[in-house]
């Protein structure tokens, strides 16, 4: 760790956010190679080092925000709004209710002319920012508008941070009003433990299935530490599955610049071969991988089921998925993590061993989903918004299991599927 | 013989109760030229008087001439140049010495705060958070605490940061002290299994930046081994290595008797080792084929 501090001081090496040093001492953490305390006073040395020489360009790099333990989150209350028309209203398509705030889930598609759009929107002139929220006790509170959008495309959520009753028969929201159909059976939670082989590679598995972009140009210093400091020994098999996977390019990757995709290939052909037997092909990626395609083609179906789940506190975080949303091309589940590491600017200098959530979903055709945050707001401790799965969600399938998985427990949150084909 | 005897003293001015104070190190030891009792101006400072920086870097500085922290910070040699010190100002100066960083923002306004201080670099930190109540990051949202919020008390600079920014080459003799205290406890034994890899750390970087201003390429892997100090020194190309590869083991008393000498190499040659003495320095060197040489320096090596 503090040889690669030595490497982030070197002149031109490393921009300053790009330091992996806070992720080498979270490694070294949770192996149990370093105490925490020591590997965090390395990190902010090595910050101060930084700090004293040319191209700090006053980068905060001894910032830490402050962390509080997780307390597990209630199961929310989720419900379809049905407009006027005694229909489930696709602008707004469900609510969630919680005893500490109330949100209604926007999804607009359609004109940008904004006279048009006022017509059947509650406030007239632009997209509203702000507008009241009401329930059937006479409660009204103020609902701000949470999301993004243009060109005829609006996504997000209004919420208001202060609750309603969660008995509530309707909602209103800027005038309109909306009968709550609750979801009718509670979604079934479970807490699984994975199986685990050393912890070095029990580690490296779980960093390249949560990394929110693959391949992950991070987890190469990861691994030069993890074999260094005798975590992991130069020939483990988790680095053929890591190689693998990074062989598979953008059959499960994507989105990484050919630069980085070249130059980390490159470091791992000069890696030792590995002649585990379990790997011995070389062809077959490793498990989970080996199972998921991206780029499977299956057109999705398209509409909102309702979830309104909460897992437990394993491994020091824990997850709420209110709804999912199908189309096409993909799915994105309406998701609020709690705890977690640290994902701002600074996360390079922070030590902090918690895992992060690994999104895997599988359904009952033996699909295997993986999903990713797009669109989300958060702080040191959590976040809110959507993790987008590819690919799109079989049609055929009745049930679907989202697996958040962490180090080495899952949480299993099974998901009945409707018929597609019977509800449009 | 310690090295630090032939250290030349160094003086730093610094701003003081708007005043320019000298801060003098001399073979070992510092002090504040400009105060007669130290002691007691810190007793009157902690009873509610005026702050003195001159006495608060004292202070500093004999808690800092044993920590391995220092080695991390400064600099490792020639090729590892830091900010130049600032600009000392009597006029901005009447206040503590360590500046306080703002609420929840523990070296943001560092820029501000600690190239100089008093009372007008403090109120301007303490301004920063005040008028950014919160990082806007697009997409992202992270804010620290408010200020006055219980639980979250002004963050203190490190003070190591102020010390590593004096001017006049004090830094240099801080370095020095840190370095000859380890090199003492290393020899009598007495230095702890945990600070092994502190030591080995900061010599390997020393070492590196040393053998590739030697060899003029900052590409050349360095890998260092830090040795017991009776251990022959080694030097050697790395044969095996795909690029150029140098692997050496030194004691870490090469910091003193040759790095902090500033003699790590000169006619084209590296040095191994430097004994003093009398009033010369024998030097083990190396060419860059590797053949091994004794230098010998004879008179003026110690300052008079």
């Amino acid at each position: 760790m503090r040889r690669q501090g030595e490497r982030s001081l070197v002149p031109g090496t490393q921009a300053p956010h790009e330091s992996p040093l806070g992720l080498i001492g979270s490694a070294l953490v949770a192996v149990g190679v370093l105490d925490q305390d020591l590997a965090s006073s390395i990190v902010f040395d090595y910050s101060l080092a930084r700090r004293l020489r040319p191209g700090d360009h006053g980068f905060p790099f001894t910032f830490q925000a402050q962390r509080e333990p997780v307390a597990a989150p209630q199961t929310p209350t989720v419900a379809r709004l049905v407009n006027a028309d005694q229909r489930p209203d696709e602008t707004f398509p469900y609510a969630m209710l919680s005893a500490q705030r109330a949100e209604i889930a926007v999804t607009y598609r359609g004109s940008d002319n904004w006279p048009v759009v006022a017509k059947g929107f509650p406030n007239p002139g632009n997209f509203p920012h702000s507008v009241p929220m009401a329930d059937d006790t006479g409660t009204t509170h103020q609902a701000m508008f949470n999301g993004g959008g243009g060109n005829g495309e609006w996504i997000g959520r209004f919420v208001s941070e202060q609750p309603f009753s969660l008995a509530s028969r309707w909602l209103e929201l800027g005038g309109l009003r909306f009968t709550l159909d609750r979801q009718a059976a509670p979604v079934d939670v479970r807490v699984e433990e994975l199986p685990s082989t050393t912890p070095g590679a029990d580690f490296l598995r779980h960093r390249q299935a949560s990394a929110d972009r693959l391949p992950s140009p991070e987890i190469d210093p990861v691994i030069e530490a993890l074999i260094v400091t005798g975590a992991l020994a130069s020939d483990d098999p988790v680095l053929d599955e890591i190689k693998q996977v990074w062989n598979a390019g953008p059959t499960v990757t994507g989105r990484v610049p050919p630069a980085v995709r070249r130059r980390m290939l490159q470091k791992f052909a000069a890696m030792p071969p590995v002649t585990a037997p379990s790997l011995s092909g070389g062809a077959q990626m490793p498990a989970p991988w080996s199972r998921y395609d991206p780029q499977r083609v299956v057109s999705g179906p398209t509409g909102t089921v309702l979830i309104g789940a909460s897992s437990p506190v394993i491994e020091g975080a824990a997850v709420t998925f209110h709804a999912l949303a199908s189309e096409v091309h993909g799915f994105t589940v309406d998701t609020e993590q709690f705890g977690g590491p640290p994902d701002h600017h600074f996360a390079n200098y922070v030590v902090d061993p918690t895992p992060g959530f690994a999104w895997w979903a599988e359904d009952d055709l033996s699909n295997l989903y993986r999903g990713h945050w797009s669109g989300w707001s958060g702080s040191g401790n959590g976040r809110r918004g959507d993790i987008a799965y590819a690919p799109a969600l079989e049609p055929m399938a009745t049930r679907l299991r989202l697996l958040p998985t962490l180090r080495s427990h899952r949480a299993v949150v099974d998901v009945a599927l409707p018929d597609w084909q019977a509800a449009t | 013989m310690n090295v630090l005897d032939l250290l030349l003293p160094a003086t730093a001015h610094i701003a003081c109760q708007n005043e320019r104070h000298r801060l003098r190190w001399e073979r070992g030891e510092i002090r504040a030229l400009d105060h007669d009792d130290i002691p007691g101006e810190l007793t009157l400072a902690a009873l509610g008087g005026e702050p003195i920086r001159c006495a608060e870097l004292v202070t500093a500085w004999q808690h800092a001439q044993e920590d391995l922290r220092v080695l991390v910070l400064a600099s490792r040699g020639g090729a590892d140049p830091l900010n130049p010190p600032a600009t000392e100002d009597p006029t901005v100066s009447a206040g503590s010495a360590m500046p306080q960083a703002g609420p929840g923002w523990a070296g943001y306004s560092s820029s501000v705060a600690v190239t100089r201080s008093g009372r007008s670099n403090l109120r301007r930190a303490a301004a920063v958070p005040a008028a950014m109540p919160g990082l806007a990051i697009p997409g992202r949202q992270f804010l620290a605490s408010s200020p006055g919020t219980p639980g979250h008390e002004l963050p203190r600079e490190d003070p190591l940061l102020e010390l590593m920014r004096l001017p006049g080459g004090l830094p240099d003799r801080l370095v020095a002290m840190v370095i000859s205290h380890w090199v003492e406890r290393i020899d009598a034994g007495t230095a702890p299994a945990s600070v092994s890899a502190a030591l080995s750390v900061a010599l390997a970087g020393r070492v590196s930046h040393a053998v590739q201003m030697w060899l003029g390429s900052t590409g050349i892997e360095v890998d260092v081994q830090l040795l017991s100090p009776d251990t022959p020194c080694y030097l050697e190309r790395i044969e095996s290595h795909p690029g150029e590869a140098i692997r050496c083991g030194l004691p870490f008393a090469w910091l003193s008797d040759v790095w902090l000498t500033g003699l790590t190499h000169l006619l084209g040659r590296f040095s191994l080792d430097a004994r003093y003495i009398d009033d010369a320095v024998i030097l083990d060197t190396a060419d860059t084929a590797l053949n091994l040489r004794t230098l010998t320096l004879s008179g003026g090596i110690r300052p008079r």
